[in-house]
């Protein structure tokens, strides 16, 4: 019984947590509170240096930049540099 | 990034609508609205019209310029209109500071993130500099 009531529980937790964010399909429905998303750093790059260091970047949460060179110097990107975000997907900076 | 639309034509960057995402977006100031950091392009204006009357709720995820915490806004979230863009809060802390310099927050710094080595990063030079 005891054991019933946790996987319950659970399942409870894990539905409200689903609900918490904007549903899918619609970016219109703000969340009843504001939703904290874990920090998604750039990680690494996607394929392998071709010699000029044009590679997109990858970040924590499998987003891959737009770029795969600096917007301005069209260098390599740079892994520790924040992205900034058009309609929802990373670019990357040098 | 002022003008975004400009390094993503000139890179050559596709960008689809951010209601349709089988359409292209057209990249320019006229298709473009803006909150907190994030930019949005639109393949018309209907589209824009659509994301303008009521932004923050359509942004989806963004950044707060104080704390940099991402978050998905929500209708009591803390928010103001600055220059023209608006702008939400991940707290009333945040809001508060903002209001108090704005000019400090309105645009992003481009401070280099921690913990990556020089060597992982490609880069020898000093830790904050304009991006590139």
């Amino acid at each position: 019984m005891k054991r019933a009531a946790v996987i319950r529980a659970a399942l409870l937790a894990g539905l409200a947590t689903g609900c918490g964010g904007a549903p899918s399909g619609d970016r219109g429905r703000e969340a009843g509170v504001p939703v904290a998303v874990p920090d998604a750093p750039p990680v690494g790059y996607v394929g392998a240096d071709a010699g000029d260091g044009h590679r997109p970047l990858r970040f924590a949460d499998g987003q891959v930049s737009l770029n795969d060179q600096c917007p301005v110097r069209k260098r390599g990107l740079n892994l520790r540099m924040p992205p900034v975000f058009v309609n929802g997907a990373p670019i990357g900076f040098c | 990034m002022q003008d975004p639309e400009i390094y993503l034509n000139e890179l050559g960057i596709q960008v689809n609508d951010l209601f349709d995402p089988t359409r292209p977006a057209v990249l320019d100031a006229a298709h473009r609205s803006r909150v907190n950091f994030e930019n949005f392009f639109f393949a018309d204006a209907a589209g824009k019209a659509r994301f303008d009357a009521d932004p923050i709720a359509q942004a989806g995820v963004v950044t707060d310029p104080v704390s940099r915490q991402r978050f998905r806004p929500a209708p009591s979230s803390p928010r103001l209109l600055h220059d023209g863009r608006p702008y939400v809060f991940f707290s009333e802390e945040s809001r508060a500071a903002f209001v108090a310099s704005p000019e400090m927050y309105a645009e992003p710094d481009y401070k280099m993130l921690p913990g990556a080595t020089p060597e992982e990063s490609g880069e020898r030079g000093a830790p904050v500099h304009s991006p590139g």
